[in-house]
């Protein structure tokens, strides 16, 4: 295999969903990622090659942070393919297909069920905690240490992930399934809820929040009380709206 | 209203909007991100974080899955931080709604753009079978290029509308809206922090 494919496959498995669409969902940026592979693998065999792209132009969706090791998979099992292995053609195009639906279910779970609450309640907490201290710089500090959070970990999940599809084709699904995820997932969340109570603590204790300290109080309550069966905050948001007009026209309340 | 500021404003967050879901995603396009960096680019960093906090915990809990689109929140945070850092007469909560809105229209116009893009995947397709170079990077590079084109022109004409409409309309709004309008953006990050800790909390 070629000794420069993982960093192409990785660079190239970042835009992954830049032709994301209704129709095909990620199927054109997969084509594209793994363009090099299929290039390297059917060089002297023209219509090897186009019968590959055509396959990975059909359509395909995971979750990105799990791609690599699906792009690495199914280069590996390409190279097998072009190198006379009957089956694994197919192989490749059945593993694409069952281990993306069944890798997005805990990533989609793990990165932005989990980390990306995460990263967003470290750079808040981070944020209002510096801020209170006085210290210089507060808000790039916050935003670079919940980009971190989040960064470390999906970037470190594509460069593994294309390097042990590379190396052990459909057999990297067994790794992967052997991963921990859902202790990963249950401490990030955990995790993610204390730093986002914590923020609000920190806030509420801010001059310019305490005034307003039991509305706030009783925002978060509402939220916490009815958001999923609003199916979201925006309406929440709209309540509030409201009834602080009401408030106001009735009550002559200003906040 | 400066016109080379309303089109560098919507310059930046048309190639931070591309972080959302085409390029990465390295949240470089969430509002904790976006709400400081345009509010420090208006000279006013701790409103624009606000404001970036504000719609961080509206669309925390909202999962990007199977690419559900309901709001843009680059859009929304960036279109806000623009009007409400720096622009004068322009209030925080009357720069919440305008984000709202820009956020809501790019989301429409995302989801038109990602209903289009099937024809570049059988544009491929047709090219292979015709024995032509399928050109994937340049069809690649086509998406991104419409993406782009698009958020530019919504956050273009959100930032000219609102800073030429927003001071004179929010002073002509009856004193009661004004005060519901403040109470939503005061309640939005808790009536978002609070939908998310219970999330968490159930799912944890």
């Amino acid at each position: 295999m070629n000794v420069g494919l993982r960093p192409r496959l990785f660079l190239r498995s970042l835009l992954l969903q830049a032709g994301f669409g209704d129709e095909r969902r990620q199927g054109l940026g997969f084509s594209w990622i793994i363009d090099p592979a299929l290039r390297a693998a059917y060089r002297s065999d023209a219509a090897g090659l186009r019968a590959a792209r055509l396959r990975h132009l059909e359509a395909f969706n995971t979750q990105p942070c799990a791609a690599g090791l699906i792009v690495g998979a199914c280069a590996a099992l390409e190279g097998r393919a072009a190198a006379g292995d009957a089956g694994a053609e197919e192989r490749a195009r059945a593993f694409k297909n069952s281990i993306g639906a069944a890798l997005a279910g805990s990533a989609d779970a793990l990165f932005w069920g989990a980390l990306r609450p995460l990263a967003a309640a470290t750079a808040v907490f981070v944020g209002i905690v510096l801020y209170r201290a006085r210290a210089a710089s507060p808000l790039l500090i916050a935003a670079a240490a919940g980009l971190l959070v989040f960064n470390a970990p999906a970037l470190t999940a594509r460069w593994l992930g294309v390097a042990r599809g590379l190396a052990a084709g459909d057999a990297a699904a067994l790794e992967a399934c052997s991963l921990p995820a859902q202790a990963w997932i249950r401490v990030a969340r955990a995790t993610a809820l204390a730093l986002a109570l914590a923020a609000g603590a920190a806030a509420l204790a801010l001059p310019e929040v305490r005034a307003h300290a039991a509305l706030a109080a009783a925002a978060l309550a509402f939220g916490a009380a009815f958001s999923r069966a609003a199916g979201g905050p925006l309406k929440l948001v709209a309540a509030a709206g409201l009834l602080g007009t009401a408030a106001s026209l009735v009550l002559g309340w200003a906040l | 209203m400066n016109p080379s500021s309303v089109l560098g404003g919507a310059a930046a967050l048309a190639v931070l909007e591309l972080d959302a879901a085409s390029i990465g995603t390295f949240l470089l396009s969430r509002p904790f991100v976006v709400g400081p960096l345009i509010g420090w680019a208006r000279g006013d960093a701790w409103s624009g974080a606000a404001l970036g906090a504000a719609f961080e915990a509206l669309t925390l809990a909202e999962l990007p899955l199977g690419g559900r689109l309901d709001l843009s929140a680059c859009v929304a945070a960036g279109t806000a931080a623009w009007l409400g850092c720096g622009s004068p007469g322009i209030s925080l909560p009357a720069a919440f709604l305008a984000g709202l809105a820009a956020g809501w229209i790019q989301a429409r116009v995302e989801r038109r753009l990602r209903g289009t893009r099937g024809a570049l995947a059988r544009g491929a397709e047709q090219a292979l079978r015709d024995g032509r170079a399928p050109c994937l990077g340049a069809r690649l590079a086509a998406a991104l290029s419409a993406q782009a084109a698009a958020t530019f022109a919504v956050c273009a004409a959100s930032l000219a509308v609102g800073a030429a409409v927003l001071p004179s309309a929010w002073a002509a709004l009856p004193e009661g809206v004004r005060v519901g309008a403040s109470s939503a953006f005061f309640a939005a990050p808790w009536i978002g922090v609070g939908g998310l800790a219970a999330t968490l909390g159930r799912r944890a």
